[in-house]
């Protein structure tokens, strides 16, 4: 074998392992390179489980609404939708998580966020949610046996305005 | 001078591990099953391209796109109006790294390709941890030594060289010259980083706790089935968060948890029957990080590999089973990393007398084409 070989054999070789042990050092993950979290975060007889709930209220009455995607009808209603939401704008509470890290993240930055995300996922509000001016994000919290022990009101996104305030305060 | 030695003997282990010859290897097959099964999911899941399309400016300003897109300045998301085009360019690249015509720009591109849509689906929120180890095998593919064999190539090089010479075997031509493995090495280091991060992932995110069985238990009592009744709340938290951390919604969500999406009612039952035993399921998660934190196994030859791999298919089937995770992938990755000529070679003497006849007829016959 070629001395040339050799040195594209070892770039090669290289440029895959670095990129790998990195993501599992930084616990980030870059797509192609993961370092592989799935199923990892303890559930055990304490957990708390929890679920985002979206009310659209037109003064009159409240509805219970669902994120509307305009391109793909195989969607389950909530579910992917709320994973988008979780992993991509709402982040997490844990420090240095794997899912939907926001470092130094503040109350403004998340605000701006999610003003983003329901502006454009409530964009498309059909007939029986017209005249909705607020939609409120609510977080109902449940014990391992998926019994409801808690809400909370994260926020509300005005319709009109296309901002979402952040209602929850941690004296609250 | 003795540590001049030692760096030297190093290089030199190095050098034999990488760049060994072998003429015996199974990239080819890998290469054949692994691109076929590859393009099959990416044509059950993305059919013809829409749903990596550009949906509108507001939706798309939600999402950004990974490094490897920004890396290759790549259009994200893909513009609707060449999402058919591409896609019938996307299969047309797979059949050709598939069956082995312009073999090596072919997995090049259809490993590109797939990372690519990958990407777009990823930076929405969703990681396809199957396709993750699977691309980069495909991008190793493009460059490995041995990855052509086994090609449509080989077969018309083949046959203009019997009719130029009359002397050219098939089978010979099918499997090619010996070459270095240094491919087949890099694709087993990936592998085991997978298998040790997994392992390490489940320590690092849920602590030593997660030995106790109780979060296997969760996935296989039913509690993450959408197919038995109620609804499951998906998201999670420790009981303990600290007040710091919940300043978004006085809670704390920390984690998005997984569904076991097993239809069938017996896999179900038998999950729920392995969960109910508190003894059995922590076993079980004692020995799945086990498991997963040897991944460097794969680096010594011999049987430690062979068992680790075959191994790893069973544990992939049983989560497959269990869970409908089957991770097919990494099952066909791990089958073809077997050296089964090596297992031939040291299996017992009853078997070889059975199938040595039967090796040298299939030989014969081919090369008789």
């Amino acid at each position: 074998m070629k001395a040339s070989q050799k040195f594209f054999a070892g770039i090669v070789i290289v440029s895959l392992i670095i990129p790998n042990l990195y993501v599992i050092f930084k616990g980030r993950e870059s797509f192609p390179f993961t370092q592989a979290p799935m199923f990892g975060h303890y559930i055990g007889p304490k957990t708390y489980f929890y679920d985002f709930k979206f009310i659209g209220d037109n003064g009159n009455g409240q509805k219970i609404l669902y994120p509307s995607l305009t391109y793909s009808q195989t969607e389950s209603p909530l579910y992917f939708r709320t994973q988008r939401l979780f992993f991509k704008i709402y982040g997490s509470a844990e420090k240095n998580s794997c899912f939907g890290y926001y470092q130094n993240d503040s109350r403004e930055r998340f605000e701006q966020r999610m003003s983003r995300f329901f502006s454009a996922y409530f964009k498309f509000l059909n007939k029986d949610t017209s005249g909705i001016q607020t939609i409120r994000l609510e977080i109902d919290q449940y014990n391992r046996q998926y019994d409801l022990k808690d809400s909370h009101i994260v926020g509300e996104y005005n319709v009109i305005s296309k901002n979402f305030i952040s209602t929850w305060k941690a004296n609250q | 001078m003795e540590s001049q030695s030692i760096i030297s003997r190093f290089i030199g282990r190095l050098n034999c591990f990488f760049f060994a010859s072998t003429r015996y290897h199974n990239l080819g097959l890998m290469r054949i099953v692994l691109v076929a099964y590859s393009m099959l999911q990416s044509f059950r899941v993305y059919r013809f391209m829409q749903d990596v399309t550009y949906i509108d400016k507001e939706f798309d300003v939600l999402h950004t796109p990974g490094f490897f897109i920004k890396f290759l300045h790549l259009p994200f998301p893909l513009p609707q109006g060449y999402a058919f085009s591409f896609a019938i360019l996307y299969y047309a690249i797979a059949l050709c790294a598939l069956v082995g015509i312009f073999t090596r720009p072919a997995l090049l591109i259809f490993g590109i390709l797939t990372i690519y849509i990958s990407d777009i689906l990823s930076s929405r929120g969703f990681f396809d941890h199957e396709a993750s180890l699977a691309t980069q095998v495909i991008l190793i593919l493009a460059v490995a030594p041995g990855s052509t064999s086994f090609s449509l190539w080989n077969v018309i090089k083949w046959f203009y060289k019997k009719i130029k010479h009359k002397k050219a075997q098939l089978f010979d031509a099918l499997i090619g010259p010996s070459v270095p493995v240094w491919g087949v090495k890099l694709i087993i280091i990936i592998l085991a980083c997978t298998y040790f991060t997994a392992g390490l992932s489940k320590i690092r995110y849920g602590g030593w706790k997660w030995l106790d069985g109780q979060t296997l238990t969760h996935y296989l009592d039913g509690s993450a089935s959408p197919y038995t009744p109620g609804d499951k709340p998906m998201y999670i938290s420790p009981p303990n968060v600290s007040e710091k951390e919940k300043w978004k919604d006085g809670f704390g969500v920390y984690s998005y948890s997984y569904g076991n999406r097993q239809r069938s009612d017996f896999w179900r039952e038998l999950g729920y029957r392995i969960a109910s035993n508190k003894y059995l399921i922590s076993g079980v998660s004692v020995l799945t990080v086990i498991f997963e934190l040897s991944g460097f196994i794969l680096l010594l030859g011999g049987w430690p590999r062979i068992l680790y791999l075959l191994g790893a298919i069973l544990m992939h089937k049983s989560i497959g089973v269990l869970m409908n995770l089957p991770f097919v992938n990494y099952q066909i990755i791990c089958f073809f990393l077997i050296d089964w000529k090596w297992v031939y070679n040291h299996s017992s003497a009853g078997i070889k007398r059975r199938f040595d006849p039967l090796l040298l007829n299939f030989k014969t016959f081919v090369n008789k084409i």
